[in-house]
């Protein structure tokens, strides 16, 4: 067979042109049909699927903003189909022992609700996807992910950060230990490991180098202090 | 992400009543949460229903219960699983990490959509 690009043969070439025509197909029958609100959900979801088609539908909205005020309300039903509002929830949490009012945007995670509106710098953002552990926090005494938990569901809780480890200026035992053993190099999982690391102590998962390997695999360090980390958690599980 | 409502229930009745077309419940969050950051779940209402489910392990005459909104973390430390099905702890620790197991429950570590590869094409 020939795969030169023009040949509508080939397999990719059918399989995406044909997508797309059920695509179209799909969005005028529904848009012409009464079901309106239902297409327009289904190109939005189309298109706020990708950064680059946000940019699209904002230059185009940006555009409909300059038609004279009797369309503005047809603008804002439009914007309000292809850009759906943010919702926002009050919320009160212990962060720290210290309580938090806060009015936060429903999609918030705990930790942007920690960063970008409390300033609680400490707590780190490695990968927002649940796999490296930079942003765990303990919430009612357990570790947990920040990046995971939205704050609407840590409402109420007691949420501890690295920040609330040390007594004054006296530091906790493991962030004393971090310190002693080299227990880390450029510091950006630290937080992470550290409140991870008291929790092991905590659960008692300390028997063996082992199982303390097999019980901090949630936190990953690309500067590959593990020994030390090891180390420092034996130390403080020995006191 | 796209914009949504989030609410809590209290009970199960309550959580299935509320929901409509766009709705989805949420739990531990591990697994929705990061399907949204993704774009591949969209929904318009969020429904808490971590207070609305069991989080308890009981002994029944035909084995042993094990609460929806169990987390995984539980599953591992429970002397009634561990000295009757030790091998479903064993499995529980298994997988993910000790953060992840705190926070995901068993009613969706049971039924979930983990963000496969066919998403990110
Ligand atoms: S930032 Fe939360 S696990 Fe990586
Ligand atoms: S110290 Fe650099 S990533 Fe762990």
């Amino acid at each position: 067979m020939n795969y030169s690009p023009a040949n509508p043969l080939r397999p990719h070439f059918f399989v995406v042109s044909r997508f797309k025509q059920l695509l179209v197909i799909f969005i005028v029958s529904k848009t012409l049909s009464k079901d309106l609100s239902k297409g327009l959900y289904v190109i939005s979801a189309y298109m706020t699927s990708s950064r680059r088609s946000f940019i699209k539908i904002s230059g185009a909205l940006a555009a409909l903003a300059a038609l004279p005020k009797s369309v503005k309300a047809l603008y804002q039903d439009v914007k309000n189909f292809f850009v759906p509002p943010k919702q926002t929830i009050p919320l009160t949490i212990n962060i720290n022992k210290t309580p938090y009012r806060v009015t936060a945007d429903t999609r918030t995670t705990l930790l942007d609700l920690l960063r970008e509106e409390l300033q609680l710098t400490g707590t780190k953002k490695g990968c927002d996807h649940g796999q490296c552990g930079a942003c765990t926090v303990h919430i009612n005494g357990e570790r947990v992910l920040s990046c995971l938990t939205l704050s609407a569901q840590a409402a109420g809780k007691e949420v501890t950060t690295i920040e609330g480890l040390a007594n004054g200026d006296k530091l906790h035992p493991m962030q004393q230990a971090f310190i002693e053993c080299d227990g880390f190099q450029c510091g950006y999982c630290t937080p992470g490991q550290i409140m991870s690391a008291v929790a092991c102590v905590k659960e008692g998962h300390t028997k063996s180098v082992a199982e303390i390997k097999e019980f901090m695999s949630g936190n990953l360090c690309r500067c590959g202090a593990y020994n030390g980390i090891v180390e420092s958690i034996q130390k403080v599980a020995a006191v | 992400m796209r914009p949504f409502s989030f609410t809590k229930t209290e009970n199960a009745a309550k959580a299935v009543a509320a929901k409509k077309e766009l709705t989805q419940f949420v739990a531990g969050g591990t697994n929705l949460v990061d399907l949204m950051k993704k774009h591949i779940a969209q929904p318009e209402a969020l429904i808490d229903v971590t207070g609305s489910l069991s989080d308890k392990i009981e002994t029944t005459a035909n084995g042993i219960r094990i609460g929806a909104m169990v987390r995984n973390t539980l599953l591992t430390t429970d002397n009634q699983i561990l000295s009757k099905y030790p091998l479903v702890a064993k499995a529980v620790l298994a997988g993910a990490s000790p953060q992840i197991r705190n926070m995901a429950s068993t009613g969706v570590t049971c039924c979930n959509a983990p963000a496969a590869l066919i998403f990110m094409i």
